[in-house]
């Protein structure tokens, strides 16, 4: 696989990390170790574990922050393509992205809006986490993506979720009515490029830019359908920071009611988030945002951030 | 009515029939004259099409989604005509399975990988004509129908053969 980066996109990490640059260019530029999350609404998780050892000779290491989530590797057949995978008993998702969920923490009761849903990764995980309670609305912009996130929830046999098929900007025109949402924008997913090296192939500072006004967008418009008191997690698989402090700077120079909230990961490293870029101060309190660098856990590379609207 | 309404009304049809109640007692009393099911189904219960059926977790939330389309709501269930037969999607399977006490086909392990392939089956033994839901060990794996008295028609779904 052709992992090259561009220079342009070296020379604006180097500028960022300094030394540390060089670390993240050489785990950017290797493969993805592969994880699956056990779904707990079938199966329970030592029972697929221990079939995946014995009928595949799986190694299987438990992550260290998330008990239902594992890394997995020598497997004697793919997968994506085993019986268990079939019945929906797993699902293979990238080990880092599983964290915006556990940020998120959804409850039984609690009304969830995921407006960025497909494939379906993170939803799936939300109605496991709410063990099929409550209700999940899980919306994507894109028809055969929703395709996909209808696919994924079956299989998993997620039973509290609608999927509307909506621009997410379109939320704005409706009711503060969600205890919880997730913004998993749409990016120019740098932070997976060990996943899909074609991203670094078509990595522009200009697409980036344009990433971040509909991130701003999608944003505002995730925050405007939130409950006062209830809690929104942004994240993106994309480094740069224009995809992810100053979108949480836009939203916090725009409204009064917004305060960003302290996230706490156990057995992870993460970084706290810039508060200067390039001569742009933000507010101290971006520090409680989380990076999650690809060289600091050998994963792909995340933000999250997340706030609460203030009653 | 306009096109964007007729468009909108479209939509909101989508696996939003409800059953009557009647219905879902004809179901639930199929279902377990059937396949022998003596559990809870605590779903609500709606159609697409002419006979394809889909649950919903029950909860009491009131949502505004108006003028939204919806592209689904819950999961494909099963498939029935209310008068004799149902057949069940995999997860479907998965529900009822568990609690379930006849027309239960157990295959062994030399035959799941044939079934999850797509293939329709020959059995060993005579088996009653009708659905049936597939097992191996605690895996339920949806449906086949017995014609002939020992063939198993297959109805896995493409996207979810290995």
């Amino acid at each position: 696989m052709d992992y090259r980066l561009k220079e342009g996109f070296k020379r604006k990490y180097r500028k960022l990390l300094a030394d540390d640059a060089k670390r993240l260019f050489e785990y950017l530029t290797t493969p993805l170790r592969k994880a699956i999350r056990v779904n707990t609404l079938k199966v329970e998780n030592k029972k697929v574990v221990k079939r995946l050892i014995q009928e595949y000779e799986c190694h299987l290491d438990q992550l260290s922050w998330y008990e239902k989530g594992y890394w997995i590797e020598k497997c004697r057949k793919s997968v994506g393509n085993t019986l268990e995978h079939q019945l929906g008993y797993y699902y293979i998702q990238s080990a880092a992205s599983m964290l915006s969920v556990l940020a998120l923490d959804p409850q039984p009761r609690d009304k969830v809006l995921d407006l960025c849903a497909a494939p379906g990764s993170k939803t799936t995980q939300i109605a496991q986490l709410m063990n099929n309670k409550g209700i999940i609305i899980a919306n994507d912009v894109n028809r055969e993506r929703t395709h996909v996130l209808g696919f994924n929830t079956q299989k998993c046999g997620v039973t509290n979720c609608v999927i509307p098929l909506e621009d997410g900007r379109n939320f704005s025109h409706k009711q503060e009515q969600f205890d919880k949402v997730l913004v998993d924008a749409p990016c120019s997913g740098t932070g997976a490029i060990r996943k899909n090296p074609s991203i670094a192939k078509n990595w522009s500072q200009s697409r980036v830019e344009d990433v971040a006004t509909l991130q701003k967008q999608l944003l505002k418009a995730g925050f405007s359908v939130l409950k006062r008191g209830g809690s929104l997690v942004y994240s993106t698989c994309a480094l740069a920071p224009e995809e992810n402090e100053a979108v949480i700077h836009s939203l916090l120079s725009s409204s009064k009611h917004m305060e960003i909230k302290k996230i706490e990961f156990q057995g992870i490293k993460t970084r706290p988030g810039f508060i200067n870029i390039n001569g742009t101060s933000y507010k101290n309190q971006m520090r409680k945002t989380r990076r999650i660098w690809p060289q600091d856990n050998d994963t792909q590379g995340f933000f999250i951030a997340k706030v609460e609207k203030r009653a | 009515m306009i096109l964007k309404d007729f468009l909108l009304q479209r939509w909101k049809n989508v696996h939003s029939e409800p059953l009557t109640e009647n219905q879902v007692g004809k179901l639930k009393i199929l279902i377990r004259n059937q396949f022998g099911f003596t559990g809870r189904l605590p779903y609500r219960f709606f159609r697409s099409g002419k006979d394809k059926i889909w649950i919903r977790r029950k909860n009491s939330f009131s949502l505004d989604l108006d003028e939204f389309r919806i592209s689904r709501w819950g999961i494909y269930f099963c498939r029935t005509d209310f008068m004799e037969k149902v057949r069940f999607s995999i997860e479907g399977s998965q529900i009822v399975g568990p609690k379930a006490s006849k027309k239960i086909l157990e295959l062994g392990n030399d035959k799941v990988k044939e079934w999850m392939i797509g293939h329709d089956l020959r059995l060993a033994e005579e088996q009653e004509n009708g659905f049936y839901l597939i097992r191996n060990k605690k895996d339920f794996l949806g449906c086949g129908k017995v014609v002939d008295n020992t063939r198993v028609w297959n109805y896995i779904p493409k996207t979810r053969r290995i």
